[in-house]
C-alpha cells in the first residue's frame, strides 16, 4: 500500500516536472491581420521548442516554413502547436502560404542562454 | 492572390492526379464503363468525406492537445499507403478506391480550407481564375504522364510504373513521419544530407518531383528510414503477386 502511494507520488512529481519543463520551452506566437506578432523571435539553439500560434484572425493560414520543414494549417481563431528543433545556431524563415506578402517571420536560434 | 491559388491548387490538385493515374494504369483496365462509373463514385463520395472533414477540421485541430489535425492527415497519409498495399496483395478493386477517398481527404479539404476562407472575402474572382490554371496546369501534367507512363510500359517494361507506384506510395509514409515529428509523437531526427544546393523541392521540378516520389533536399534521418522501409515492404508485396500470378498461371 505505502509502495503504491509513492509511486503515485513519484508518478505525479514527474508530470508536474515534465509540464514545468514544457512550460519553459513554449513559444507563444500571434497571428493577427495577416501578420505574425512578433515577427522576429530569438530562441535558444541545440532545444526542442514548443510553438504555440493563436491565429487570431477569421480566415485560416498556413504556417509553413521551408527551413524548419514544418506546414501546418492554422483554423480561425484557434490554438495550434508546432515542435520545432534542436536547432542549430541560425536563421529560419517562415510565412503564412495563403498571405505570404504579409505573413512572415523569422526564428532566431542563439547559443546564449537568455535567448526568448 | 492569383500567382498565390495557382500554386496552392498545384500543390494539392498534382500528388491526388498523379496517384489517380498511377492506380488507373494499376492493373491495366481503366477505360472501361463499369471503373468509370466507380471513380465518378468515389469521386463524388471523397467530395462528401472532404466537407465533412472541413466541417470538423477546425474542433479535429484541437483534439488530443492540439494534435488532432496532425493524427488525421498521418492516418489519410498511412490509408492510401495501406489501401494500395492491399490492392496489391489481394486485386480487389475497392482497395484502389479507399487509396484515391484518403488522398482526397489529405490533399483537397487543405485545399478547401483556403478556398473556404478567403472566398468569403471579395477575392473570389482571382481564386476561381488561379484555381482553374492550378487544374489546368494540373490536368495537362497528368495526361502528360499519363501517356508517358502507357508509352513507357508498352515499350519496355512494366516494372517502371511499379517503381513509380512504389516510390510514390512509399513517400506518403515518409511524409506522416515529419508529421508526426512536427507534433513530438517521435522525436526529431539531423537531416542525412541536404541537396538543397542541387534542386530544391520548391523548385518547379522539385515540385514535380516532389508530387511524384516524394523527392526531399533534406530528408532526416527517420523520413528517410520510414521511406526506405515503406519501399521494401511495398517491393515484397510486389513479388507475392507476381509469385501468385505465376502459380495461377501453372495451375490453369
Amino acid at each position: 500500500m505505502c509502495n503504491r502511494i509513492k509511486l503515485i507520488l513519484l508518478g505525479f512529481v514527474g508530470i508536474l516536472y515534465m509540464s514545468s519543463l514544457s512550460a519553459d520551452n513554449t513559444i507563444s506566437l500571434v497571428l493577427r491581420d495577416h501578420l505574425f506578432i512578433p515577427a522576429q523571435l530569438e530562441v535558444p539553439a541545440n532545444r526542442k521548442l514548443r510553438l504555440v500560434i493563436d491565429n487570431q484572425d477569421m480566415t485560416a493560414e498556413e504556417f509553413d516554413s521551408f527551413d524548419l520543414n514544418r506546414e501546418k494549417v492554422l483554423f480561425p481563431r484557434r490554438k495550434s502547436v508546432i515542435y520545432i528543433g534542436p536547432l542549430s545556431p541560425g536563421e529560419y524563415r517562415f510565412f503564412g502560404e495563403f498571405s505570404p506578402n504579409t505573413a512572415q517571420g523569422l526564428i532566431i536560434a542563439k547559443e546564449s542562454r537568455d535567448a526568448s | 492572390m492569383l500567382l498565390n491559388t495557382v500554386i496552392i491548387s498545384l500543390n494539392q490538385f498534382l500528388p491526388l492526379g498523379v496517384l489517380w493515374v498511377l492506380l488507373s494504369l494499376y492493373p491495366p483496365s481503366t477505360l472501361e464503363n463499369r471503373e468509370f462509373s466507380h471513380t465518378l463514385g468515389v469521386f463524388v463520395f471523397g467530395l462528401i468525406s472532404c466537407f465533412i472533414y472541413l466541417w470538423l477540421a477546425g474542433d479535429v485541430s484541437q483534439w488530443f492537445d492540439f494534435l488532432g489535425l496532425e493524427l488525421a492527415q498521418i492516418t489519410f497519409l498511412c490509408g492510401i499507403y495501406a489501401s494500395v498495399l492491399a490492392l496489391i496483395v489481394s486485386n480487389y478493386w475497392l482497395y484502389k478506391y479507399s487509396a484515391l477517398v484518403c488522398a482526397m481527404l489529405a490533399y483537397l479539404s487543405h485545399f478547401m480550407t483556403y478556398l473556404s476562407s478567403y472566398g468569403q472575402v471579395g477575392m473570389a474572382k482571382s481564386m476561381l481564375i488561379g484555381t482553374v490554371l492550378g487544374m489546368g496546369l494540373c490536368v495537362s501534367f497528368i495526361i502528360l504522364l499519363y501517356f508517358s507512363l502507357v508509352w513507357v510500359r508498352n515499350m519496355y517494361s512494366k516494372n517502371w510504373l511499379i517503381a513509380l507506384i512504389t516510390l510514390h506510395c512509399a513517400s506518403k509514409i515518409a511524409t506522416a513521419t515529419d508529421l508526426a515529428s512536427q507534433v513530438d509523437l517521435i522525436s526529431a531526427s539531423s537531416e542525412v544530407f541536404n541537396l538543397k544546393w542541387l534542386l530544391d523541392e520548391y523548385s518547379i521540378i522539385g515540385r514535380v518531383l516532389k508530387a511524384l516520389i516524394g523527392y526531399e533536399a533534406s530528408p532526416s534521418m527517420l523520413s528517410l528510414a520510414s521511406f526506405l522501409i515503406a519501399v521494401f515492404v511495398m517491393l515484397i508485396a510486389f513479388q507475392y503477386r507476381m509469385k501468385m500470378i505465376k502459380i495461377r498461371g501453372k495451375g490453369a
